[in-house]
């Protein structure tokens, strides 16, 4: 051992050295035991309590299917062939195939779908989709996100409607309802039938307040839409966004807001990172008192903003002027006093 | 108090925490309420493992906190001390300091000859350079010799499994283990590699730090910045050279000081016996060589053997396009590519698995998949309730998951749609199966199907018997879209050779990325 | 004296050193500590961008769909004067479509998908025809177009079926340029609106360097889907391990033409000769029935229900094409907006 080469002798310097070393060697080993933390076994070992149903009503507690979808619409001449299908959220797979995963997204209950038969000769066909949704926000949510592009809207049918090709869409309260006519005949009974739907099932209350805070002017009719979260650009900071087109003729242009509760910065930075990946930033500034950033996305013109808990935009004008214009009529809605509180959901 | 007996004490223990912190990962031991701490603090302060896995990622992988960026306070230490890590708290090296102490010989010369020091000892730096050459290729081969992951490895896999078999033989019933001893495929080349590095110490001390251990080649081109270095009084040096007696990194310290060898062990101040010897703040540099002595085209050379030998080894295209129907990975595991810029095949994910099933690969990952983890079904089978390879994994070539996020109950990453982890898929043999193939009922593998409803479902079928006599029988089926691949029914099967029912990693959720969907199976679900 | 300043100046340049490596250390480490992601892949990127760079010009009352018929012009090994009917016919199809120059950006780029799957003999009708592909690149370029490329991603060895099929020969002799697949050149792509299908490699490098698209597909039998045309032509755009679409075929061909309709391309089913059964790979002249017929049109559903009455069979029993006339793609009443010339 050591001491064979005894003629060393301890200095002082050493030996503070040495007692400093062992102390925090004791505290480094002190330390680990009181900072042991390293497994979670609760969350390694055991699955989490399945998460608690919403505490909207139970499904079925609207009118009964007969009533929506009766046996026949004797006064247009069409009657059901077979029974009601009914297919609840876990097997809608089984009649819309992947589709299903859209409507999980926003939250189904159901859906019932009769198939019809009638018209001149009686051989027109028509088929039609009543998705019952969780909340009268998800029947929104599902409408804009079906909706085409320049479909015709149709006035006085449930909240909103559309047609096209001769098939008429609307929804109403928690209703999201497709009527799809396969020819001539049933082209032009669809949207009668659509509105005799309409008037048997229920009202809901309106889908959120968070629409209030988009300005009223210019926004083309029936164009709401709500995405839980960005299925479009597959980012992960646009989560519960409200958007509705504005402008008329031409291309729309996109109004979005989103809930971002106490992230409405962090998101407004990754929002911004994301688009200066796309384009570059001609200015900012501060519009009507927010703190704007506007970007020239490759011809098409964005601008967006943070305001407490919301992260909102202008995406896709044409031009500077039109970004300006619409960004100034968001500020001002969105900063509006007595605009309903941002943060908390529809209730 | 003499500052050796202060390292000695520091030596052992970190090597007993090492010890205790690798024996404590086997899952269930830890829950007994041991210090639940893995010996990640090991691999998360081993600055060779975060530059390894930054070179392949262009990241350093943490989780919550610090994570693989502790090795910052090994970095600093090499910024002050140089390489003391290696003499005071690296636990493979105090295991060969151990070694070579007690076969130190009798005479002070032979002493002092064996600690002279060796060209060889510029070969670490060439070994280093060739990994980090090849790392920034994506192929990450550290873990073949970064001292604290082939520690770790020998220990799970050969070094434990040893002792414990040792001690069933040795003691009655099952004190230690309620369960059975794990052991590894492969345990034995695992142990006779690490066998051959202690036993070199016979002939050289330290023969793996001074030449082939390349984070101590790391830490070696960092000391030539160290601030506190050890320095000689040349009016007081007699140049009778006992400095050299006990010379743990033989660095020459009554010369021309070999900065880059110093492991710091302080050994020579206290065997001088003209005091001619001390360990200062800022010595003046004039009387040291503060680079390693091996030529710079040595090291080019090194590297550019590990700049080629990335791509050489995948020339096969075994990790990708021919990719192994035996490589089924663990749970969390990321794609086979960026997986293999990650896995330092430290073995800890083989440690803390409760069933066995994690096995170091030999060659069915490919030449670069050595001793990564891999499922083999005969071993044990993956418990659909258990994530911890992923925990103890340190630099997230296994992504810590949560249960709740394996079985799809839990997006993850967050905000994302929670997706069902699926390790691949398993396909009958029909002609090994004993309904299939020999008229005969059995059907375990649908019984222990852990999903529910089942992946393995059976359709009753009526059958003639060689004899004419009618038999109904159950044939059983796999329903792709709900196995995940856990390989129960393989380990249960009966046929236990060759199982009739196997999994292989087709339909692999890790590999379902946007760009590469080739191990994918189905276009939904 | 001098000794002492000396050192001090080798301290500092020790101490500076030392700082330096401290700093170039911690700083990497700090840049690499904030560049952590999760292993995912990258984004999925958009092209939904495709429609707005070149918008076609309305024609109001033009039909969706045209229909050449022409002299025998059976022979794909026939000379320059069956050559010359072929870009005839499709001079004439086009004219009530609004010409060549309706699709074509002046100066711009386009991009001709062909159907050449398979190494395959134009003989065999599994392919589409090399001079039909030739007339399409001549007549782009006439109509001002800066660039033809010509790209597909085969089912066979790529670079073989371009040589075998004499595409590759008859592109360069009439100017365009044919794009091989090449992994670099696929990223994953978004499909608007997609039933079935996820996030997909798709041949971006063209796509996405196209400011227009067109389409030529043979009339073929197909053994799953039941008809491969138009529609089915644009698997040849995506990569990956597409043996998973068998398993959805309808939705996923619906699913191809939601990825192209922002594109709006211009289709053209090449019918000179049909291939009649045993497909989509053919083999035997046998199979091979001459029609003579070269059809052209913006409405995918119409031109391929064509394609299937070329095939003797009921564009009906077509699920596909059942299912994107039910989406809104186009009608199956072809006859109503279809024009012969």
């Amino acid at each position: 051992m050591a001491r064979t080469h005894g003629k060393h002798t301890v200095s002082p310097a050493e030996r503070a050295a040495g007692i400093a070393l062992l102390a925090a060697l004791a505290g480094f080993l002190i330390l680990l035991a009181v900072l042991d933390k390293h497994y979670d076994f609760e969350a390694v070992m055991h699955a989490p309590p399945a998460p608690a149903e919403g505490a909207d009503a139970p499904a079925g507690a609207g009118p009964a299917a007969e009533e929506m979808l009766p046996a026949a619409f004797e006064a247009l001449g069409w009657t059901r062939d077979g029974d009601i299908e009914v297919y609840p959220e876990d097997r809608l797979f089984e009649k819309i195939d992947g589709a299903d995963e859209r409507y999980k997204l926003y939250g189904n209950r159901r859906l019932l779908c009769g198939s019809y038969t009638g018209g001149d000769d009686g051989r027109g066909r028509l088929d039609v989709f009543l998705y019952e949704m969780r909340t009268p926000l998800a029947a929104l949510g599902i409408f804009g996100r079906e909706r085409s592009v320049g479909a015709a809207v149709v006035d006085g049918l449930g909240d909103a409607a559309y047609a096209v090709h001769g098939a008429a869409f609307f929804r109403k309260g928690a209703w999201y309802v497709q009527v799809k006519g396969f020819d001539e005949d049933a082209a032009a009974a669809s949207e009668p039938i659509a509105r005799a739907i309409a008037a048997a099932l229920p009202s809901g209350e309106a889908p959120d307040p968070a629409f209030a805070l988009l300005p009223a002017e210019e926004r083309v009719r029936g164009s709401e839409r709500y995405e839980p979260k960005d299925s479009v650009l597959g980012t992960d900071f646009l989560t519960q966004v409200f958007s509705a087109d504005y402008g008329t003729g031409g291309k729309a242009v996109t109004l979005f807001l989103a809930r971002c509760g106490k992230e409405a910065e962090a998101r407004r930075a990754a929002y911004a990172e994301y688009l200066k990946r796309q384009g570059k930033v001609i200015e900012e500034g501060v519009l009507e008192g927010a703190s704007v950033t506007l970007m020239d996305l490759d011809g098409s013109y964005d601008g967006f903003f943070a305001e407490g808990e919301i992260l909102a935009g202008v995406a896709g004008a044409a031009d500077q002027a039109a970004l300006r214009r619409l960004l100034a009529a968001l500020v001002r809605s969105v900063r509006a006093p007595g605009a309903p509180a941002a943060g908390s959901g529809s209730d | 108090m003499r500052i050796t007996l202060v390292r000695r004490l520091w030596q052992a223990a970190f090597l007993g925490l090492f010890l205790y912190l690798a024996f404590m990962t086997a899952g269930l031991a830890a829950r007994l309420g041991a210090l639940s701490a893995s010996a990640s603090f090991f691999l998360e302060i081993d600055p060779l493992v975060a530059l390894g896995t930054l070179c392949a990622t262009g990241a350093l992988y943490h989780i919550g906190a610090f994570g693989l960026a502790w090795a910052l306070v090994v970095f600093a230490s090499a910024l002050l001390f140089g390489r003391a890590f290696c003499s005071w708290v690296c636990p493979f090296g105090t295991t060969h300091h151990a070694i070579g102490s007690l076969a130190r010989p009798r005479a002070a010369e032979d002493r002092c000859r064996r600690n002279a020091y060796r060209p060889a000892q510029g070969l670490k730096y060439v070994v280093l350079a060739g990994f980090l050459g090849a790392a920034c290729l994506g192929a990450v081969q550290i873990g073949l010799l970064d001292p604290l992951a082939l520690y770790h490895r020998s220990l799970t896999a050969s070094v434990f499994p040893v002792i414990e078999s040792a001690a069933r033989q040795a003691l009655p019933g099952g004190l230690i283990y309620a369960g059975e001893t794990p052991l590894f495929q492969g345990g034995w080349l695992i142990g006779a590699a690490v066998l051959a590095f202690f036993l070199a110490n016979l002939a050289l001390p330290r023969f793996f730090c001074r030449v082939l251990c390349p984070l101590g080649a790391l830490l070696g081109l960092l000391s030539r910045f160290a601030l506190f270095r050890i320095v000689r009084d040349e009016s007081a040096c007699t140049d009778c050279g006992l400095c050299r007696s006990r010379c743990e990194g033989a660095c020459d310290p009554g010369g021309k000081l070999r900065q880059s060898e110093c492991l710091a062990c302080l050994n020579c101040i206290e065997d001088c016996p003209h005091g001619a010897l001390s360990f200062r703040f800022f010595p003046s540099g004039a009387g040291a060589r503060p680079r390693p002595e091996v030529r710079d085209r040595r090291l080019l050379l090194g590297a550019c053997v590990g700049v080629v030998a990335a791509p050489l080894v995948r020339l096969g295209g075994g990790t990708e396009r021919a990719f192994s129907p035996a490589a089924v990975r663990p749970p969390g595991a990321v794609e086979e590519l960026e997986f293999l810029k990650r896995c330092i095949k430290c073995g800890q994910c083989l440690r803390v698995c409760p069933t066995n099933v994690l096995q170091p690969a030999l060659l069915e990952a490919g030449i670069e998949g050595l001793w990564t983890p891999i499922l083999n079904m005969r071993y044990g089978a993956c418990e659909k309730n258990c994530a911890l390879c992923g925990q103890v994994c340190p630099t997230g070539a296994i992504e810590r998951l949560t249960v709740a996020q394996r079985n799809g109950e839990a997006p993850y990453p967050e905000g994302a749609t929670p997706v069902v982890v699926k390790l691949g898929t398993s396909f009958f043999d029909r002609g090994r199966c004993l309904p299939w193939a020999m008229d005969t009922p059995c059907n375990v593998c649908e019984e222990v199907c852990p999903v529910s409803p089942k992946a393995i479902y059976s359709l009753e079928t009526a059958l003639a018997k060689r004899d004419g006599t009618a038999l109904a029988l159950k044939l059983p089926r796999v329903d792709p879209s709900l196995c995940i691949g856990c390989g129960a029914c393989e380990h249960a099967c009966p046929v236990k050779d060759l199982p009739a029912i196997r999994v292989t990693p087709a339909g692999e959720t890790r590999s379902r990325g946007w760009g590469t969907r080739e191990r994918g199976l189905l276009l939904k679900g | 004296m001098e000794g002492g300043v000396a050192r001090r100046r080798e301290f500092l340049h020790r101490c500076a050193a030392t700082a330096a490596a401290g700093a170039v250390g911690g700083g990497l480490a700090w840049w690499a500590y904030g560049r952590q992601r999760p292993p995912r892949p990258a984004d999925p990127v958009s092209l939904a961008g495709l429609d707005a760079r070149f918008p076609r010009p309305d024609l109001p009352g033009a039909p969706v769909l045209v229909v050449a018929r022409d002299t025998a012009i059976a022979d794909p090994r026939g000379g320059p004067v069956e050559a010359a009917v072929i870009e005839r016919m499709l001079v004439r199809a086009l004219e009530p479509l609004g010409t060549m120059a309706r699709f074509v950006p002046r100066g711009g780029s386009v991009l001709i998908k062909p159907n050449a799957a398979f190494a395959a003999d134009p003989l065999s009708g599994a392919i589409a025809d090399p001079r039909t592909i030739a007339a399409v690149v001549k007549s782009a370029l006439a109509a001002g177009a800066g660039e033809v490329l010509v790209a597909d991603n085969p089912i066979a060895a790529p670079a073989f079926v371009f040589d075998r099929s004499g595409i590759a020969a008859a592109v360069a002799a009439a100017g365009g340029r044919v794009v091989l697949p090449d992994e670099r050149g696929f990223a994953p792509v978004r499909i608007p609106g997609a039933t079935t299908l996820p996030p997909w490699p798709a041949f971006t490098a063209v796509l996405a360097r196209a400011d227009a698209v067109i389409g030529i597909a043979p009339v073929k039998d197909h053994n799953l889907c039941g008809a491969s045309l138009t529609m089915k032509n644009w698997y040849g755009l995506l990569g990956g391990n597409r043996s998973q679409f068998h398993q959805h075929i309808h939705e996923v061909i619906c699913d191809l033409w939601r990825l192209m309709r922002p594109a709006a391309p211009l289709l053209i089913l090449d019918g000179t000769r049909v291939l009649m059964r045993n497909g989509p790979t053919g083999g035997s002249a046998a199979d091979v029935v001459v029609r003579n017929t070269l059809a052209v049109g913006t409405d995918p559903v119409a031109i391929d229900a064509f394609g299937v009455t070329l095939l003797g069979r009921d564009p009906r029993g077509v699920k596909y094409l059942v299912e994107a006339e039910a989406a809104g793609f186009g009608t199956l009443e072809f006859e109503r907006r279809m024009r012969e010339v």
